[in-house]
């Protein structure tokens, strides 16, 4: 009976993996011809998943562009992925995994700043260059100590940027002299640019009225805004993912605050509009990018041509930028070696991509000079408001 | 090759969290929802110790450790010591986890949701498996001290376990301190290993992953939830990309599990000889799965057909796992003769080491303290009737809601006495022994105990006055032995301390336990079980469990016995044994006992004086031949109808 | 707006005092913790979903009845699978418990794998959702799901009260052995008892969905429900009522407060904990828990 039970146990076991391994590794058997792998490490599953499916997609368009017009060093590209759930413990095992088993010269990837601190050390140990695509947290590039993290590089704005950004645009551009925050203290990115944009919006000249936070899961936040809603701001700041922006939009509403709402790049999602309704009409964000970006729309129509949705972005831009990058920098070192490789990385200049040229500063490896989108809500979609640049 | 490197370091990590819980969970039955929380006060204390001062690794490791038990104190001390039960506890252990992280998240000095990263990274796979080892020793140790004994005693019937003078509040906060520690440790571990560490780790998801291992290993083994936790983190790497799915599994094999296999991976055994052709069948399965894709890959390259490939693939994970299951039974009984003469070798040597010098002593030992005790039973021998009464109850009252259980009751025991107490059924005959050893507490009147009025103790403190009893419906340790069921009542001759126990102090703890299994086996020998020592107590027959409980009550060396229908479901012949059993004890041991009995025969024999109790009051009181005749108490049996036809 | 401040907190904690009732309800008959009962809110959610949005547009009031049935039947279908083997074992309710954790886990996940992480919204029941009164904002979906619980909970109530199987199911939470030995079969009684939690759960799901959103792990509220049903007491259903509305209720105020220029909103889950802690240590078993003595 015991040993019924344990058989029984096992092929359920067995027949589980082997129901869900079958769709996925169709395509298994791949070129014979030798490759240089790079390595993508990306949410495939779980809450991000709406970013991470299309980076994916772009990086593979971006790999085949390159391998097209004959690939790099004599060899073409090949692009290994793993979804890493936007999780840290995930995702240290699968850059050990891309590193070790695989071989990878480069990793392009975490798109969360969390998860890409989560493997800095896997990278820098085994000197093997990590490009993020939109963690945007300062400290990713730069450690603690204020020295850069020599393999750690990021094709992305930060957020002391985008909080500047939100800030100057709330001050110049609405004309907003009182702001309100409200942000969500279990997540990193959310805490950091709620604190960017207060240190800007008060040195702007603008007064901080309310500056309230929230737990990650947690789903009503009207205790908060009716605190808030009695400062009466001119503008509401929730850096947050698109499901708390949505609620709090909501309930700001619901509770009769006026306020405009500004978000981050954390808004960029199609389903911000179908969460929050009306709510959210008129409400202002900062991107990295926007549909409506003149420098983009070829790339547009031909992710649209090959996958029938458009792309969410930012990260499938920024994938895109990273392997044109990547490609570059493998080309001017004239080998796959990690050190000659950070090298190439280290000092690209003009570079041009997608999103216009690339220039990394070699102390920080953060993009110079990277313009930032505003975009509005409006009639149900996001449309392009202008290109900002901060002024100090 | 550092990416198995990885995934061995993190199976040890997790190894180590999960002992921990096994020690909680597992032995003192206790459920948390929380224990993520300690690995994060762990986690937190060791990195903020290396990060910012720059401390070593170990002491910061330990002062971890340190900082996780003392955390757990303070949750445990007011929530164990409330008595919660067991889901109540387990809903303030959620409220905990999520309250630590909000502290987290919010504390400068631990960098809020961002955390810290940039630890050095000095767990390696050396050191982590070092201290995995060396935790599985010291529990291990520590379950076959007194001081185990007393948890395992506790996770398996915390009333019996009290009422046989295990104090329930700090024995569970030493549990519940060893496996925060071990939490803590493994925290600690992670935090050097990950090199970065936030809040949104030590979530909910790694509770119940820890929680999955320590149930699907088998709650009450040490090594099957390591091994359950090693395939939980070693399955899923084999299928990375389907991680999605692992979750799913888990709930299921919990499911599964707990429904038809609550025994876990070997059975509440720990991994033993026997065990070892399962061990490598789970070892053939992990590694058939990992060749499975490979094999396919392979299959699909140079041929191409998908069923064909799965169909290899599949025969390939059935025969690696077959030819492992023949490797592990053929393994084991190889090494059966070499077990066997390591036993009867151990068992030679352990003799030779603690015997050497002292065999006199020792073997004297049991014998001095017989001597003892019939000596101290000498002086109150012939002063049944005269001496000063051991057990006195006044004006005794308790409600159980509207309705008075016991109503006024006031009786008297006289030292050496075996007093008869008898009644129809709900006349309050146990809820008066439950007042005498403080089950419940009093609602009027008192107690005086050899002159101590005891009304107001606790159940340990009255079993440590001297005060032992049975069950009228049996509560033994039913996974122990029943040679441990008595060890565990012993638990007060367990001279040596904690730290000793934790590492089997060689100068100490073996001659104790020794001395304890001597004396355990002499007390069955009185009640006649030496023989089943090492057999489980649930599997003894009906009859046989009601005289361990007699043997274990012994072991607490009472002054009075309170026997609870010791020959309920008993057939003539046994309890005719029974009586002569109760009799023997009187007699040599000198006790003073309270027999509750339905079986009129034993009760007549034995006592000379028999109390009568009606709906809580005492009807009658007399001989035998006077209780008999007494019209009150025919009423209270037969009813009033029947009593009059009857006369 | 303090006033203000209690009108949500009543609002939130309505919704757990929903969600616990469902919870509690299960605890007084079979004296476990029933951790999959979030799952069974999250599913109840992502039926009425199926239901609004995916799949046809079915009318709000149609779509909660049939949520609340779902939900009810996949809470019997629970029951049968992972508690009924350990029900008739008389298993120590810490295997139920884990049982019922295993269940949570599985579900949730399997949601994750199949429909995914995105987030859906409930379509709007009411077109314009506040009532304004004078400063005060109420919202006409709180006073709706505020009022149809109240339905529903006195419609239970008279059910415990009134019909045989409530009768029964009152019997069983005093002593199930008894009830079982009167000739009442044991599992249909239960099976009536899952039905009527999980209705229950498919309504705070359906109203959660439609205050709130629809996503996987929606079901994380029900810890704050639980903590709710053991401050009321658990096995309680006013205690349950009366404990999701006063953690609620605390929230809210905890939210507001600040001591100097620390605003408390962020270390709210830490005071309910405490109070929690603290409660128990007065009351073991809440407010209206009974206290269970083990029979000897």
């Amino acid at each position: 009976m015991k040993r019924i039970g344990i058989a029984l146990l096992i092929a359920l076991l067995v027949w589980a993996v082997l129901g869900a391994c079958k769709p996925a590794e169709k395509k298994a058997a791949a070129a014979k011809e030798e490759t240089i792998k790079i390595g993508h490490t990306v949410a495939l599953t779980g809450p991000n998943a709406t970013w991470g499916q299309s980076e994916a997609n772009a990086l593979k368009m971006a790999i085949e562009k390159i391998n097209a017009a004959g690939g790099v060093l004599g060899k073409k590209l090949e692009v290994i992925a793993y979804d890493n759930r936007a999780d840290r413990l995930e995702a240290v095992n699968v850059a050990k995994r891309l590193i070790e088993q695989d071989k990878v010269v480069a990793i392009i990837g975490p798109a969360q700043s969390g998860v890409t601190n989560a493997i800095r050390e896997v990278n820098n140990s085994a000197k093997v260059p990590v490009i993020a695509t939109t963690a945007t947290n300062p400290k990713v590039t730069v450690g603690d100590d204020g020295k850069v993290v020599p393999y750690t590089f990021r094709v992305c704005f930060i957020d002391p940027f985008q909080g500047t950004v939100a800030a100057q645009f709330a001050l110049k551009d609405l004309k907003a002299k009182t702001a309100a925050v409200l942000y969500d203290v279990g997540d990193d990115y959310s805490q950091f640019l709620a604190k960017y944009f207060v240190e800007a919006f008060t040195k702007g000249g603008g007064k901080i009225t309310a500056n309230e936070a929230f737990r990650s899961g947690e789903l009503d936040f009207r205790a908060q805004l009716g605190k808030i809603k009695t400062g009466k701001p001119d503008v509401l700041f929730i850096p947050t993912m698109q499901k708390e922006a949505a609620l709090a939009a909501k309930q700001a509403r619901d509770l009769g605050i006026t306020a405009t709402f500004m978000g981050g790049d954390g808004w960029a999602s199609p389903d911000l509009i179908d969460l929050a309704g009306p709510a959210i009409e008129g409400a202002y964000f900062v991107n990295i990018a926007a549909l409506e970006d003149p420098a983009i729309q070829d790339f547009l129509k031909e992710y649209k041509a090959r996958y029938n949705a458009d792309p969410v972005l930012p990260n499938p831009l920024m994938a895109y930028d990273a392997a044109l990058w990547l490609a570059d920098a493998i080309k001017r070192a004239g080998s796959t070696d990690g050190e000659k490789l950070k090298a190439a990385l280290e000092n690209t200049k003009d570079l041009p991509v997608l999103t216009g040229k690339l220039t990394i500063d070699p102390a920080t490896h953060n993009p110079l000079n990277k313009p930032a989108t505003i975009q509005q809500v409006k009639d149900k979609k996001f449309i392009y408001v202008k290109t900002f640049v901060t002024t100090d | 090759m550092a990416y198995l490197e990885a995934i061995l370091i993190n199976v040890a990590i997790y190894a180590i969290a999960t002992l921990g819980l096994a020690i909680f969970t597992g032995y003192t039955g206790l459920f948390s929802l929380g224990h993520a929380a300690f690995m994060a006060v762990g986690a937190y204390t060791a990195s903020i110790l290396t990060y910012f001062y720059k401390v070593p690794f170990f002491l910061a490791l330990l002062l971890g450790v340190i900082l996780s038990v003392l955390v757990s104190f303070v949750i445990g001390y007011p929530t164990l010591r409330a008595r919660l039960r067991s889901d109540y506890f387990a809903i303030a252990t959620l409220g905990f986890g999520e309250a630590v992280k909000v502290i987290l998240e919010n504390f400068d000095l631990t960098q809020g949701a961002r955390g810290l990263p940039g630890i050095q990274k000095v767990s390696t796979l050396g050191n982590t498996f070092l201290l995995l080892v060396l935790a599985v020793i010291l529990c291990r140790n520590f379950l076959r001290t007194t001081y185990g004994r007393k948890i395992i005693a506790i996770g398996q019937d915390p009333v019996a376990a009290e009422m046989i003078g295990i104090p329930l509040l700090q024995n569970q906060l030493l549990s519940l301190g060893i496996s925060a520690g071990l939490a803590g440790l493994a925290g600690g571990l992670l935090a050097h290993y990950t090199t970065f560490i936030q809040p949104s780790i030590f979530s909910m998801d790694l509770s119940s992953l820890i929680t999955a291992g320590v149930v699907c290993g088998g709650m009450g083994s040490l090594t099957g939830p390591i091994t359950a936790v090693a395939l939980f983190v070693i399955i899923p790497e084999l299928f990375r990309g389907f991680a999605l799915w692992r979750l799913v599994f888990y709930g299921m094999l919990l499911v599964i599990i707990i429904n038809w296999r609550p025994k876990g991976l070997f059975g509440y055994e720990e991994l033993n000889r026997k065990n070892l052709p399962k061990l490598f069948s789970i070892l053939g399965i992990t590694l058939g799965l990992s060749l499975f894709m490979p094999t396919y890959r392979w299959v699909i390259e140079s041929r191409g057909y998908e069923i064909f490939a799965l169909f290899v693939a599949g025969m390939t994970v059935g025969i690696v796992t077959v030819v492992f299951g023949f490797l592990g039974k053929g393994l084991s009984l190889a090494l059966s003769p070499v077990a066997e003469r390591y036993h009867s070798f151990r068992g030679r040597f352990s003799k030779g080491l603690t015997g050497f010098g002292k065999v006199d002593a020792d073997a004297s030992f049991s014998r001095a303290l017989r001597l003892e005790s019939e000596g101290n039973d000498t002086l109150s021998r012939t002063h049944v009737n005269d001496q000063a009464p051991i057990l006195e109850v006044k004006e005794l009252r308790k409600n159980f809601g509207g309705v008075v259980a016991v109503d006024g009751l006031s009786f008297q025991l006289r030292e050496g006495e075996l007093l008869g107490l008898i009644g129809p059924n709900g006349s309050g005959k146990t809820t008066v022994f439950n007042l005498i050893s403080s089950v419940y507490p009093v609602d009027g009147g008192t107690i005086l105990f050899r002159g101590n009025d005891i009304t107001e103790w606790g159940p340990t403190e009255v079993v440590e006055a001297g005060v032992a009893r049975t069950f009228q419906n049996i509560r033994l340790f039913g996974s122990m032995t029943v040679l441990e069921n008595v060890q565990a009542a012993l638990h007060r001759e367990g001279t040596y301390s904690l730290l000793e126990g934790f590492l089997r102090w060689p100068n100490s703890v073996p001659k104790v336990e020794r001395r304890l299994r001597d004396e355990s086996l002499y007390l069955l020998s009185i009640v006649g079980l030496e023989k089943e020592a090492d057999r489980r107590a649930s599997t003894l027959p009906y009859g046989l469990q009601r005289k361990l409980e007699i043997a274990r009550a012994l072991a607490l060396r009472p002054r009075l016995l309170l026997l609870d229908e010791p020959a309920a479901g008993m057939n003539p012949r046994e309890a005719t044994e029974l009586v002569e059993l109760i009799q023997k004890i009187h007699r040599d041991k000198h006790l003073s006992i309270i027999l509750i009995e339905h079986h009129m025969d034993v009760v007549m024999s034995l006592c000379r004086r028999i109390l009568v109790l009606n709906f809580g009051r005492l009807i009658a009181e007399g001989t035998p031949e006077q209780i008999q005749k007494d019209p009150l108490v025919l009423q209270a049996y037969l009813g009033e109808k029947a009593y009059a036809i009857v006369r | 707006m303090f006033i203000q401040t209690i009108i949500t907190g009543l609002s939130i904690g309505s919704v757990y005092a929903l969600m616990a009732v469902g919870y509690s309800l299960v605890f007084s008959v079979l004296n476990f913790s029933n951790f999959a009962h979030g799952a069974i809110i999250t599913l109840g959610a992502y039926i009425a979903w199926a239901l609004m949005v995916h799949y046809l547009q079915v009318p709000f009031l149609l779509a909660l009845l049939l949520s609340m049935g779902g939900a009810g039947a996949l809470a019997f279908l629970n029951e049968r699978i992972a508690y009924s083997t350990l029900r008739r074992r008389r298993a120590p309710s810490l295997y139920l418990m884990i049982s019922a954790m295993g269940v949570a886990i599985s579900l949730q996940n399997i949601l994750y794998a199949t429909i995914g992480a995105k987030l859906y919204a409930l379509p709007p029941v009411f077109a314009m959702d506040v009532v304004h009164m004078g400063e005060l904002t109420i919202s006409k979906m709180d006073i709706f799901a505020f009022v149809f619980s109240a339905f529903t909970i006195a419609i239970l109530h008279l059910i415990l009260v009134r019909t045989k199987v409530g009768v029964a199911i009152r019997a069983a939470a005093h002593d199930m052995e008894m009830v079982s030995v009167l000739g009442v079969n044991l599992d249909v009684l239960v099976g009536v008892l899952f039905f009527i939690a999980g209705s229950l759960g498919g309504m705070a799901g359906v109203f959660m969905g439609v205050k709130y959103m629809v996503y996987p792990s929606m079901g994380w509220i029900t810890n704050k429900a639980y903590i709710g049903a053991v401050i009321g007491g658990l096995g309680s259903l006013p205690g349950a009522i009366v404990g999701g509305l006063l953690l609620g209720l605390l929230e809210a105020l905890v939210s507001v407060s600040s001591i100097g220029d620390t605003s408390l909103s962020t270390y709210r889950d830490v005071f309910s904990f405490g109070i929690l802690v603290i409660l128990l240590i007065f009351k073991p078993t809440g407010f209206f828990g009974r206290h269970v003595e083990d029979k000897l």
